[in-house]
């Protein structure tokens, strides 16, 4: 826990080191979003039966992906475990996190979780209140559902740190990772329902996507916010998160185990 | 006190096979070979020695630190630091350690030296106050006032070199592992270097292992000098019984030191 502030105060002066790096992605974040907007306005104008729900709801869900997304996206973030493990291997400087009393696992969730909620408050929090204020983004219908909105981000959050942490394990076998993480990023677009909403794919589709973990990321998160999911819905959806982020974690922990056991033995 | 009996490392090398083939056989079947980086070394080090670690390049030097260090796993033979056995009692073994590679930098990259050292004070769990006077003392032995707040990819070698230090110092650790803490330095840094080696080892009793191929480090830091040739000891003994057994009483260590690693030593 302590490490997690330790590392907020650093984020917090990072983003003073990389001003222009932060105002691009508040700047982002905007356009993106009135893109997003114009976009479901434009499909909804063609036919209000394509969306399938009203255009307000429609509009609520696909900004919030937008915003979500900043924090989200696997390789924006330096400090998401794939991409500093893969820059830790690559430079062959990996033995010296391995000289931490800390578990690698931890050091890591301890310095992606106080950046995502440093990118919470700082790059989601504003484009939000924006998206309120100017965009016609809804607010959550009762305060259950804007209080288990948040309960969800940070499950989504959690199973998205051990997707890319197993991610990042792969790494120490094949050094690159920028191919296979491309990949990832597609299914994760694709799959996880932060362009295209799970409700508008074909019936098989929708069946495999429902046993994936991947529209845990962002579907459950903004259905609860929209108000799409009912009480019991959310009830549902939160402990089916819990389970998964358990699920990914305890996956995670055993592969860098093996990992961890293979380095000890062969060397870098 | 480290006590190291019988210890031996080896590797296992993906061998490139032979033939037109040979990329898809290796792909399918990969044949290894087998090479002793350290190959059954004894020696006891008393708690408050310099013991310099020397030997050429590929002689097991790194690989001998990493052993002690716990990173690594030995295939045969036993070590015990402080009481513990490195790769067993990881965490705990990792308190009393501190670890400075010369080669690379183990504080992170792109934030402000005095970020990392607070996050390092998480990990290894110091307390403010004991964190406070070691961090005045280093700032003011190393110099580190200039560049604190700088992060650490802005750094010379030199500065890197004694942030890197005194990271390694913070928790106040008992043994010290230097791997090449002089490489790439220049002459005054060096100096300063050493003054602060001895400085910490009389001062806090801290027992230190380097290696380092620099032959002043040798004459001017070091009590007691341990030569690794192909994975085996070959002497152990003060710099004058070095210079005794290889040289003569006026011997330039250098010519010396490049005897032994181009023949295996030659006595006199």
């Amino acid at each position: 826990m302590k490490i997690f502030l330790a590392s907020l105060r650093m984020e917090k002066r990072s983003t003073g080191i990389y001003r222009v790096d932060f105002l691009l992605k508040v700047m982002y974040s905007i356009i993106a979003m009135y893109g997003v907007r114009s976009l479901w306005a434009a499909l909804y104008a063609q036919d209000p039966s394509i969306v399938g729900r009203p255009l307000s709801s429609m509009i609520t869900y696909a900004m919030l992906a937008v915003a979500l997304d900043i924090i989200f996206y696997p390789s924006a973030m330096s400090t998401a475990p794939q991409n500093y493990i893969s820059q830790q291997v690559r430079s062959g400087r990996i033995d010296t996190d391995l000289l931490r009393p800390v578990d690698l696992q931890r050091q890591l969730l301890a310095r992606n979780g106080s950046a995502a909620l440093f990118g919470a408050l700082w790059l989601v929090m504003p484009a939000w209140a924006l998206g309120v204020l100017l965009m016609g983004l809804e607010l959550p219908p009762t305060l259950l559902h804007g209080t288990a909105f948040l309960v969800s981000g940070v499950l989504s959050f959690l199973i998205l740190f051990s997707l890319n942490f197993m991610l990042g394990m792969v790494c120490f076998a094949t050094t690159e990772i920028r191919q296979i993480t491309m990949a990832y990023s597609g299914i994760l677009t694709i799959l996880s329902g932060k362009l295209i909403p799970n409700w508008l794919y074909p019936e098989w589709m929708q069946a495999v996507i429902e046993i994936l973990p991947f529209r845990c990321v962002f579907e459950t998160p903004l259905n609860i916010y929209t108000g799409a999911a009912s009480r019991v819905d959310i009830a549902y959806s939160l402990l089916l998160q819990a389970a998964w982020a358990a699920v990914l974690f305890l996956l995670g922990k055993i592969m860098w185990l093996g990992v961890h056991k293979h380095l000890a033995v062969q060397g870098g | 006190m480290i006590t190291v009996k019988n210890l031996q490392k080896m590797y296992k090398i993906a061998k490139p096979g032979e033939g037109r083939f040979a990329t898809l056989k290796a792909l399918v079947r990969p044949q290894y070979e087998e090479r002793r980086a350290v190959d059954g070394i004894d020696f006891t080090i008393s708690d408050g020695e310099i013991v310099g670690y020397i030997g050429q390049n590929g002689a097991g030097k790194s690989t001998t630190i990493k052993m002690l260090s716990g990173i690594l796993v030995p295939t045969a033979g036993d070590i015990k630091v402080n009481g513990l056995i490195p790769h067993k009692d990881r965490k705990e073994h990792l308190r009393n350690i501190g670890v400075v590679f010369g080669q690379k930098t183990s504080l992170w990259w792109d934030v402000p030296v005095i970020d990392s050292l607070n996050i390092l004070k998480e990990m290894y769990q110091v307390e403010d106050s004991r964190f406070k006077k070691n961090l005045e003392m280093f700032t003011d032995l190393l110099d580190l006032s200039p560049f604190l707040n700088q992060p650490v990819r802005q750094l010379s070698l030199g500065q890197r070199v004694r942030a890197d230090l005194a990271a390694a110092l913070m928790h106040d650790p008992k043994t010290l592992f230097l791997d090449e803490p002089t490489i790439g330095v220049d002459v005054v840094a060096k100096e300063r270097l050493r003054e602060f080696i001895t400085e910490i080892n009389r001062e806090r009793g801290v027992t230190v292992l380097l290696t380092t191929h620099d032959v002043v480090d040798m004459e001017k830091l070091v009590s007691r000098v341990i030569v690794i040739h192909a994975g085996k000891i070959i002497f152990d003994g003060s710099m004058q019984g070095l210079r005794e057994r290889y040289g003569g009483e006026d011997a330039d260590i250098e010519a010396i030191v490049r005897d032994i690693y181009q023949e295996g030593g030659r006595t006199v």
